[in-house]
């Protein structure tokens, strides 16, 4: 190629690069003079806020002025025209965009310097770390969120257990009873009329214990799996309804029922709701002392968007340490004998307020007869 | 083989079950009364002779406790581990006759001392074999340890200036 040929095309290039170029002079003897611009290319001469660029006396710092300390952009400058090599100097921002200036050695007087505007780089730059942070947030709230279901499973597997080893239980009590009876029955000759007949009324009451046992069974699946809807239920209704079925199950001993007026709407399922009070009051009539007629008494408290539902009764009460046990399924705090019952009856009510939206309470003292409470959503 | 002397304390909170026990019990030589104890709470009162149970000729102090762990309020284990903490009663022999229960209760039961560990059979058949072995072996065999009605010697002794 020739000579002439390629210094135009160098000084092309030098032109219409869209970095900004510059080549600087030393004055190698007076190391305390500024580098000073002897050659720059239009997009440095853009980036130039000197008055006069006359290519002969003027300084860098004249020409990019704050852009870098002068002292030690001197000091760099020397160090390389007499070392040789590049350097990094790093970013400078000015008027909203970023510029990264890089500096290297041309001869042993003169640098040559490299200004890209990194303003795009830097905001994708930004863009991805905020990418990133938020990436980290959500893996961080995912890792979260398994470890609480992770949690919750483990729980659930934990309950499954111990319900599969009560139910294995309560339900082999009956049928170890009826077969023991049955073969004492078999067996033995020795027994008197009566002794026979003890022997299998008492068959007969494990057989009924099974099947109570067994329904409400059924009725806590139901209650934990069947699909509720919810709609407005009037309270007064429900409370009507379940005394009425309290009178059937009530066997005929006595019972006072005292219902106070007006029970506001709430948000429930009728069938659900009857269950619950039903099941509560017939807690209610049953844990009293011997001798004591049950009194029941039912009232509402509204509150600005819930309500709730007391069933106080006059029984036995229940020792704080047993509070929160009584809602779980098989929990019994009495000997079959002196108070009959499954286990389940609270803990349905408890899954049923649940499924309902709702919340369930008490407050009882030894003694001192028991105050159940339930909480709903009160309707419009 | 019969066994007069040898008064069982049965707790079981279940009556069928505890009635299929005695009547095991009965049926198998031990001609001592059974004694039985419908929870945690009533088999304290026995074993520390509280209220109608002082009287020692009626409730005598047992030589063996079988013990269900399925027991409301204080539950089986916690009466064994309420008893291996009493001085005077800590050594009395237990044999756990309970229903099936999660192998951590077991492991427990036998943390707490008890001495054996039985599972209650369905059929009243297999309980009485179950009992004839148990009888022979923790009422015959085996040598009961003493039970000390008052604190012991070491333990009454103390310091004296």
């Amino acid at each position: 190629m020739e000579m002439e040929q390629a210094e135009q095309l160098y000084r092309l290039m030098f032109t219409n690069m869209r970095e900004a170029l510059a080549i600087l002079r030393l004055d190698v003897h007076t190391p305390d003079a500024s580098p000073q611009v002897i050659e720059m290319n239009p997009a440095a001469v853009k980036l130039c806020r000197c008055k006069s660029f006359n290519f002969k006396n003027c300084l860098v710092t004249d020409c990019f002025p704050g852009w870098f300390e002068a002292d030690r952009f001197r000091e760099y400058c020397h160090r390389l025209a007499a070392f040789g090599g590049s350097l990094e100097l790093g970013e400078v921002s000015r008027e909203g965009s970023y510029y990264r200036v890089r500096i290297f050695a041309l001869t042993d007087n003169h640098i040559g310097m490299v200004i890209s505007d990194c303003t795009r780089y830097r905001e994708e730059e930004a863009e991805i770390a905020e990418l990133m942070e938020k990436l980290e947030k959500e893996a961080a709230t995912m890792d979260r969120r398994v470890a609480e279901r992770t949690a919750q499973l483990e729980e659930i597997n934990k309950e499954l257990d111990s319900f599969a080893f009560s139910v294995s239980h309560d339900l082999r009590a009956p049928i170890r009873a009826m077969q023991a009876f049955a073969e004492i029955l078999l067996d033995d000759e020795l027994q008197t009329p009566a002794e026979r007949n003890a022997y299998l009324v008492r068959i007969k009451t494990a057989a009924q214990g099974m099947d109570r046992l067994i329904q409400d069974l059924l009725a806590y699946s139901r209650v934990s799996r069947q699909e509720i809807p919810l709609e407005p239920v009037s309270l007064d209704q429900v409370v009507r309804d379940a005394a009425q079925q309290l009178e059937l199950v009530g066997g005929g001993n006595p019972y006072r029922l005292e219902i106070s007026s007006d029970l506001p709407m709430v948000i429930g399922h009728p069938t659900v709701l009857v269950q619950v009070v039903l099941n509560l009051m017939t807690n209610g009539i049953k844990f009293v002392p011997q001798g004591v007629v049950p009194l029941v008494r039912i009232w509402a408290d509204e509150s600005h968007e819930y309500c709730r539902l007391y069933v106080q009764d006059n029984g036995i009460g229940i020792a704080p340490q047993h509070q929160e046990r009584i809602f779980k399924i098989f929990e019994r705090l009495h000997s079959m004998e002196s108070y009959p019952g499954t286990g389940v009856g609270l803990a349905i009510v408890r899954k049923a307020v649940q499924r309902l939206g709702g919340r369930i309470g008490l407050e009882s003292k030894e003694g001192e007869g028991s105050r159940f409470w339930i909480e709903l959503r009160r309707a419009e | 083989m019969s066994y007069v002397h040898h008064t069982i304390l049965v707790v079981d909170s279940d009556q069928d079950q505890a009635h299929f026990t005695k009547l095991a019990l009965q049926r198998v030589g031990v001609i001592t009364p059974v004694q039985s104890a419908r929870d945690g709470e009533e088999a304290i009162g026995y074993l520390s002779g509280r209220g109608a149970f002082q009287d020692r000729e009626c409730y005598p102090m047992p030589v063996l406790m079988l013990l269900d762990l399925k027991l409301p309020h204080i539950s089986g284990v916690g009466l064994l581990s309420w008893l291996r903490d009493q001085p005077a009663l800590k050594r009395l022999p237990v044999v756990v006759l309970t229903s099936p229960v999660p192998p951590a209760d077991l492991n427990r039961a036998y943390e707490l001392g008890c001495n054996s560990f039985l599972v209650k059979p369905n059929s009243f058949n297999a309980l009485l074999v179950m009992m004839q072995n148990l009888v022979q072996y923790w009422l015959g065999l085996n040598v009961a340890p003493e039970l000390a009605t008052q604190p012991s010697a070491q333990e009454q002794s103390g310091s004296t200036i």
